[in-house]
């Protein structure tokens, strides 16, 4: 079974039905697809309302970061298919922000690899968060402990 | 002269990037980054957790940087 990976930064606005259907279409053999799409919150951790989420980005490490994200998985879990797109610069409330599909034989290896994706991109994905709020303030925002805490099951 | 850039929230100190001179045989990063402290005043740079990448590769605080070389200063990603 031929294995697929493929990672996408987008400084656009991207359709994730569309981009789920390009990456099932390159799929064969595989029994189970898990789809997670994120999507930016209008609502800061402070209870802000947020305007845009700028999402600064290195031309070169953002991409490969990623890439070797979905290699780990790859190397972790019996899965035959790996993808995920990413936006970068300004995001507007509502827009889907990441994108991961996961292809595999059965459904666990789908889901625990799904999940280790999401874990090591809010956290090893090279990005610098800035949110803007309505009044047009700004604020550089960090990993939470929580994203810390998710990052770290994976290493027992 | 060695261009660095600046990424994330060390940019609000010193801006998207800058150009320094450095020795013909080249500095340590670390040496660079006390040098910018010095010459700025702003010492956080040396306590910002910082990650440095030259040509595309992440290095450590002890790699070596040639004038001709682009060096990247990071602040803590933030993840997607």
């Amino acid at each position: 079974m031929k294995m697929t990976i493929a990672a996408v930064l987008s400084e656009t606005p991207f359709n994730p039905v569309k981009s789920e259907r390009s990456f099932l279409s390159k799929q064969s053999g595989h029994g189970a697809v898990v789809t997670f799409k994120g999507v930016m919150r209008p609502i800061s951790k402070t209870g802000q309302e947020v305007a845009t989420l700028h999402l600064d980005w290195h031309p070169a490490l953002t991409l490969k970061s990623i890439e070797e994200i979905l290699k780990d998985a790859d190397e972790r879990f019996d899965v035959t298919g790996l993808f995920a797109e990413h936006r970068c610069g300004s995001v507007y409330p509502g827009e889907t922000i990441v994108l991961v599909c996961v292809a595999s034989l059965h459904r666990r290896e789908a889901f625990q690899a799904a999940d280790y994706v999401m874990d090591r991109l809010k956290t090893d994905a090279v990005f610098w968060k800035r949110e803007i709020d309505t009044t047009g303030a700004e604020n550089w925002i960090d990993t939470t402990s929580r994203d810390s805490d998710d990052r770290m099951r994976w290493d027992k | 002269m060695l261009k660095i850039e600046f990424y994330g929230k060390i940019s609000d100190q010193f801006g998207p990037q800058r150009e320094i001179s450095v020795a013909a045989d080249g500095m340590s990063v670390q040496q660079i980054v006390d040098m910018l402290a010095s010459e700025t005043g702003a010492e956080t740079i040396k306590t910002a957790n910082l990650r440095f990448a030259l040509d595309e590769e992440i290095v450590p605080d002890t790699a070596i940087v040639k004038a001709d070389q682009i060096l990247c200063v990071m602040s803590p990603f933030s993840g997607g």
